[in-house]
C-alpha cells in the first residue's frame, strides 16, 4: 500500500487551464518460464541408495520419525483417556483449548485439537509412510547386501506407522510408492488386511534379534507383536463406525494368542526381573522390549516426558507443569503393587537433590488432584514418573528407550483372547506371570473369584497397572467399549468420537477423502 | 507485468538430505530423507495491472489534481498448499491461488500565494486500496499470524480466506465473563456438508473454550482508507513544512496486552499491566485470543514539522531549524503505537500454510513493537 504523504511535490509547466495529462490503460503479462533441471549438485532417490552406508542412512531416516511420534502416540493415545489431563494453569497451557478438546473429545474436523493434534497425528504418521516408500522404491533398481531384510524392515516400520493410521482414523488411502495422488480412503478393513499381509510377509525376512550395535532396528518379534495387537483389536479394526459406535467386526482371538505366543517362545525376551528396569535410562539392556523407540542423552535425540509432567522447580532444566493424572485413576492402583511407585503425589522433593521443593510463591510444593480443569493452581494434579530421569542427560535429553510393544504386553493380550475364548483360569495365569514381579509378598489373582465378564474388566485394570503412560489406553477403552463413558470434567461422548476426524486441512488437500461418521 | 523469481531451486525434484537423526544401539546415524515434494509444473507467478490516471491542472498549474485508479491481478501465484498424503512433505509448492488488488489514489497540490516574499504550498493525498484473496486452490484457508505467549501454541490470530483480505484476524467473540471470572465467548451451532462447507449457522450460547465453530471473522488489518496533508511556507526568512498523516479503520491485534495484561501473571510472580486491575476477568483465568484483544488501529500523526528561520552573513547564508518528527500521534489504539511492524509470519506448529507469494504477510500484529522514536532537532545549515 502505498503511504499517504509520499507525493506532494507541484507539477508545474502546464499551459492551458485545463490539461490532460494522461489517460493510459496498461495491460501487460508475463509469459512463464517452466523450470527443467537435472542437477548433479543435489542428491535424489535416482542417484542414492548405491551402498551400504546410504541404504543404512536412508533407513535411519525412515526410523527417524519414530522419535518424534512419541508425541502423538501420547496426546493421541493417552491425553483423550482418564490416564493423562492437561488442565489449563493460568498462563499456561491453555493452547487455543486443545488440551481440554482432547480431555472432553470435543475435537472436530476444524476445532484447535482437530487442526492441530489431529493433523499433526496423520501428517506425521503418513511422513513415515511416505519416507518409507521412497527408500523402497529406490532400492528396487539396486542390489545391496542384506536386501531381503532391509525391505522386511521397511515394510515393518510402514505397517507400524499405517497401524496407528488406521487405529486413529480408520480406513485411509493405502500407497506403496512415492508418488503424490488424491487416493481414496480404504475400509479399515482393507488396511487391516493389507497389514496382516505386509507383516506375515516381512516377519520371515526378519532377523529375530540384531546385534547389541543395531539394538532398536526391527526383529521377527517387533513383526509379531504388532501382529498380535492388531488380532487383539481386530474386532474394533474389521467392524464399522457409524455415527451410533461401532459395529465389531470378526474376532481373531486364538491369532492374538498365537502371535504372542511366537514372541513369548521366540527365546529372545525375558521379563525383567525389575519391573523399575525396564524404564531406566540404561534400559537398552533391558531383556523385556520388543520394540523401542531409541534415545540418547545427546541435544534433540532423547526422552523429555518428564519436561511435560514434573513441576517447574522439581528437577533441572525447568520443567513445564503440564501433564498430570486425576485421583479417580490413581486411586485404582493397589497401594501394595509397585507399578503403583510411577505416580508423584503429596509432599515432593526436588529430583535432583532430594530436598524439598517449593512452589514459585514459596508454599512447599504438594502434589493432588486436579479440581479445575480451566483453572488448576500449579501443585494440582498427579504427576506421572515413570521413566525415571537419566543422571547424565543433557539438559532435557534423556537416553531412556520408551517401549511400543514389551514382554509383559504379551501375556496381558494373551489373557484377554483366552478369556474371551472362555479360558478364564488360563487368562488369569497369564496375568499372574506380570504380577508376580509387582508384588512382595506375591498376591496372585485367584480365579475362583471371577467370571469372564469380571476378568475381563480386571484384565482391562491389570493393562492399566502395567501399561499405564505407555500410549495403550485409548485403543484398550475403545476395545472394552468405555472410551466414551463419562468421567471427571467429561460428559458422556458421542459414540462416533472413537475414531478421529480427517482433518480439515487434509479433507481440502484431498478430495477423494470422505469424513468419518458423525463430524 | 512481473513475475515472482522467488521459487527455491530444484522445486520440481524429490531432493534428500541428511537432514534426521535415529539411534541405534547406542550411537545417533545421520538418517537421509527426501525434503521436498516434487512439482514439475513450477512458472514464475503473472500480475495483469491494469491503470489509468487523469491529471488536471488549473490557473496556470497552480492547481493540479492527480486521480488514479488501478486493479491488480496475480494469478498463479507461489503457495505453499497441502497435498494428499502420504507425501515426504505435508505441502508443496504449487501455482495455485489469485490476489486482486483494486486502488484509487487522489491527490491535490496547490499553490496558494506565490509572490517575491511569500511561497505557501499545499497537498492532500487520499489513498485507498481493496485487497482480496480471490482463491487458495484446493485450500479453504491459511492460518496465519500465530499469536505470541505463554500457553499460546498452536494459536493463530489471521487466516488467509478466499474472499477476505489478507489481514483478516480470525478467532471467537468476546461477550463477557460469568460470575467465576471466567471469559464467555459466542457459541455457535454450526452445520456443514460433506465436504466441511458451512451450510449454517446459529448462535446458540456463550462457551468458557471456543472451539472450531465459534471462531469468526473479527476484524481485518487493512485500513479503510490513508490520509496526508502537507504544506510548506516560506515567508522571507522564514521557512516551515509539516506533514500529517492517518489511516483509518484498519485493525491491530495488542497481543502485547493479551500477554501482558492478564492477572494470572501474579500467579507466576510475575508483573502484569494496571489495565488488567480494571477488568473482571478472574485471576485463574488464561490468556484466550479474541476479539477483545483487536483493537481500532486509527491515527492521526503529526509526521513531521520544520521551521526554520535564514540569516545572510556576509556573503554566506546561514539557516537555523528544528525539525520534528513524530510530534504527536492522535488514536485511540491503547498500545504504543497502532503502525506496527508487518513483520513475516514464521509459521507455526501444523495449521499455518506458508504463501510464498503472499510474503507471509502478518499486518496488525503488535507484540513488544518498537515505539516510534519521537525526535526533535535542532540544526544550523551554513553556506559559504
Amino acid at each position: 500500500m502505498k503511504k499517504p504523504g509520499s507525493r506532494f511535490s507541484v507539477r508545474v509547466g502546464g499551459r492551458g487551464p485545463l490539461r490532460l495529462l494522461l489517460i493510459l490503460p496498461v495491460l501487460a503479462v508475463s509469459q512463464g518460464c517452466s523450470l527443467d533441471e537435472n542437477p548433479v549438485s543435489v542428491i535424489t532417490p535416482d542417484n542414492f541408495f548405491q551402498n551400504e552406508e546410504e541404504v543404512l542412512a536412508g533407513l535411519a531416516g525412515v526410523y527417524a520419525p519414530l522419535r518424534t511420534l512419541m508425541e502423538d502416540f501420547l496426546i493421541m493415545g493417552e491425553a483423550t483417556t482418564d490416564e493423562i489431563i492437561v488442565p489449563t494453569r493460568g498462563q499456561d497451557w491453555f493452547d487455543n483449548g486443545r488440551w481440554i478438546e482432547l480431555w472432553t473429545h470435543g475435537w472436530a474436523a476444524n476445532s484447535p485439537a482437530g487442526l492441530d493434534d489431529a493433523n499433526r497425528a496423520w501428517t506425521r504418521f503418513f511422513g513415515g509412510v511416505a519416507d518409507a516408500n521412497v527408500v523402497l522404491s529406490g532400492l528396487e533398481g539396486v542390489t545391496v547386501a542384506d536386501q531381503e531384510i532391509i525391505v522386511a524392515e521397511l515394510r515393518t516400520l510402514r505397517a507400524l506407522y499405517y497401524y496407528s493410521l488406521m487405529d486413529l482414523f480408520g480406513g485411509v488411502p493405502i500407497a506403496t510408492d512415492p508418488e503424490i495422488l488424491a487416493r481414496p480412503r480404504s475400509t479399515r478393513a482393507e488396511l487391516f488386511n493389507f497389514l496382516e499381509q505386509e507383516l506375515t510377509a516381512a516377519r520371515s525376512d526378519l532377523p529375530a534379534s540384531w546385534p547389541s550395535n543395531f539394538n532398536g532396528r526391527m526383529t521377527r518379534g517387533a513383526a509379531d507383536a504388532i501382529l498380535a495387537s492388531m488380532y487383539l483389536n481386530a474386532e474394533v479394526f474389521t467392524g464399522e463406525v457409524s455415527t451410533g459406535g461401532l459395529q465389531r467386526g470378526q474376532a481373531r482371538w486364538q491369532e492374538a494368542i498365537d502371535a504372542a505366543e511366537r514372541v513369548i517362545n521366540s527365546g529372545v525376551y525375558s521379563l525383567a526381573a525389575d519391573w523399575t528396569s525396564i524404564f531406566t535410562a540404561d534400559n537398552h539392556l533391558s531383556p523385556e522390549p520388543i520394540l523401542v523407540v531409541k534415545h540418547l542423552n545427546q541435544s534433540g535425540l532423547g526422552w523429555n516426558f518428564m519436561m511435560r509432567t514434573l513441576h517447574y522447580n522439581q528437577i533441572s532444566p525447568s520443567p513445564w507443569n503440564g501433564w498430570s493424572t486425576i485421583a479417580d485413576t490413581y486411586n485404582k492402583f493397589d497401594q501394595d503393587d509397585l507399578r503403583e511407585d510411577i505416580f508423584l503425589v503429596g509432599p515432593q522433593v526436588n529430583l535432583d537433590t532430594g530436598e524439598p521443593v517449593e512452589e514459585r510463591g514459596g508454599a512447599p510444593l504438594v502434589y493432588g488432584d486436579v479440581n479445575d480443569i480451566f483453572q488448576a493452581t500449579e501443585s494440582e494434579g498427579i504427576r506421572i514418573w515413570k521413566w525415571p530421569a537419566d543422571a547424565n542427560r543433557v539438559q532435557q535429553d534423556n537416553s531412556n528407550d520408551v517401549a511400543l510393544y514389551r514382554l509383559a504386553e504379551m501375556y496381558l493380550i494373551q489373557a484377554e483372547a483366552m478369556n474371551e475364548l472362555g479360558n478364564t483360569p488360563g487368562a488369569v495365569d497369564q496375568v499372574n506371570i506380570i504380577r508376580e514381579r509387582v508384588f512382595d509378598p506375591d498376591k496372585p489373582l485367584d480365579a475362583a473369584d471371577f467370571t469372564q465378564a469380571t476378568f475381563r474388566d480386571r484384565i482391562l485394570l491389570e493393562r492399566l497397572f502395567e501399561l499405564f503412560a505407555e500410549s495403550k489406553r485409548r485403543q484398550d477403552l475403545i476395545r472394552h467399549g468405555k472410551f466414551t463413558e463419562p468421567r471427571k470434567f467429561k460428559p458422556q461422548s458421542e459414540p462416533y468420537k472413537i475414531l478421529f476426524p480427517i482433518p480439515q486441512l487434509q479433507l481440502d488437500a484431498n478430495p477423494e477423502l470422505v469424513q468419518n461418521p458423525g463430524y | 507485468m512481473q513475475g515472482n523469481p522467488a521459487v527455491p531451486p530444484y522445486s520440481s525434484l524429490i531432493t534428500l538430505e541428511p537432514e534426521s537423526e535415529y539411534v541405534f544401539g547406542e550411537s545417533s546415524f545421520v538418517g537421509v530423507n527426501a525434503t521436498q515434494n516434487p512439482n514439475p509444473d513450477l512458472k514464475w507467478e503473472r500480475t495483469e495491472q491494469i491503470s489509468g490516471a487523469l491529471d488536471m491542472g488549473f490557473i496556470d498549474n497552480r492547481l493540479v489534481f492527480t486521480l488514479e485508479g488501478y486493479v491488480k491481478n496475480t494469478k498463479d501465484l507461489l503457495l505453499e498448499v497441502n497435498v494428499p498424503l502420504p507425501a515426504v512433505e505435508e505441502r508443496r509448492l504449487e501455482n495455485i491461488g489469485k490476489v486482486k488488488n483494486t486502488g484509487f489514489e487522489f491527490s491535490a497540490d496547490g499553490v496558494i500565494v506565490d509572490n517575491s516574499s511569500v511561497n505557501w504550498r499545499a497537498g492532500l493525498v487520499f489513498d485507498l486500496n481493496r485487497n482480496e484473496v480471490v482463491d487458495l486452490g484446493v485450500q479453504s484457508f491459511i492460518a496465519n499470524g500465530g499469536v505470541s505467549g505463554q500457553g499460546q501454541s498452536g494459536q493463530n490470530a489471521q487466516r488467509i480466506l478466499p474472499g477476505h483480505p489478507i489481514g483478516t484476524f480470525w478467532g471467537p467473540e468476546f461477550v463477557g465473563v460469568d460470575a467465576q471470572g471466567r471469559q464467555l465467548f459466542n457459541q455457535y451451532l454450526v452445520e456443514r456438508d460433506a465436504d466441511g462447507n458451512e451450510i449454517s449457522r446459529e448462535l446458540i450460547g456463550e462457551t468458557t473454550v471456543p472451539t472450531g465453530d465459534d471462531k469468526v471473522v473479527i476484524g481485518d488489518a487493512t485500513p479503510s482508507f490513508g490520509l496526508g496533508l502537507n504544506s510548506s511556507l516560506t515567508w522571507g526568512k522564514l521557512d516551515a513544512s509539516f506533514l500529517l498523516v492517518s489511516e483509518v479503520g484498519q485493525d491491530v491485534l495488542n497481543n502485547t496486552a493479551l500477554v501482558y495484561s492478564t492477572k494470572s501473571n501474579v500467579l507466576q510472580d510475575k508483573n502484569f499491566l494496571k489495565s488488567a486491575l480494571d477488568d473482571p476477568i478472574g485471576v485463574l483465568e488464561p490468556a484466550i485470543f479474541s476479539d477483545l484483544w483487536i483493537e481500532d488501529g486509527s491515527y492521526l500523526r503529526l509526521q513531521n514539522l520544520t521551521v526554520g528561520y535564514s540569516f545572510r552573513l556576509g556573503s554566506s547564508t546561514l539557516r537555523a531549524y528544528v525539525a520534528s518528527d513524530n510530534l504527536f500521534l492522535i488514536t485511540g489504539y491503547s498500545g504504543y503505537d497502532p503502525q506496527v511492524f508487518t513483520g513475516t509470519d514464521t509459521g507455526r506448529e501444523t495449521a499455518s500454510g506458508a504463501g510464498v507469494g503472499l510474503g507471509r504477510s502478518t499486518p496488525g500484529m503488535d507484540y513488544l513493537s518498537y515505539p516510534r522514536a519521537r525526535t526533535i532537532l535542532f540544526g544550523v545549515n551554513y553556506n559559504i
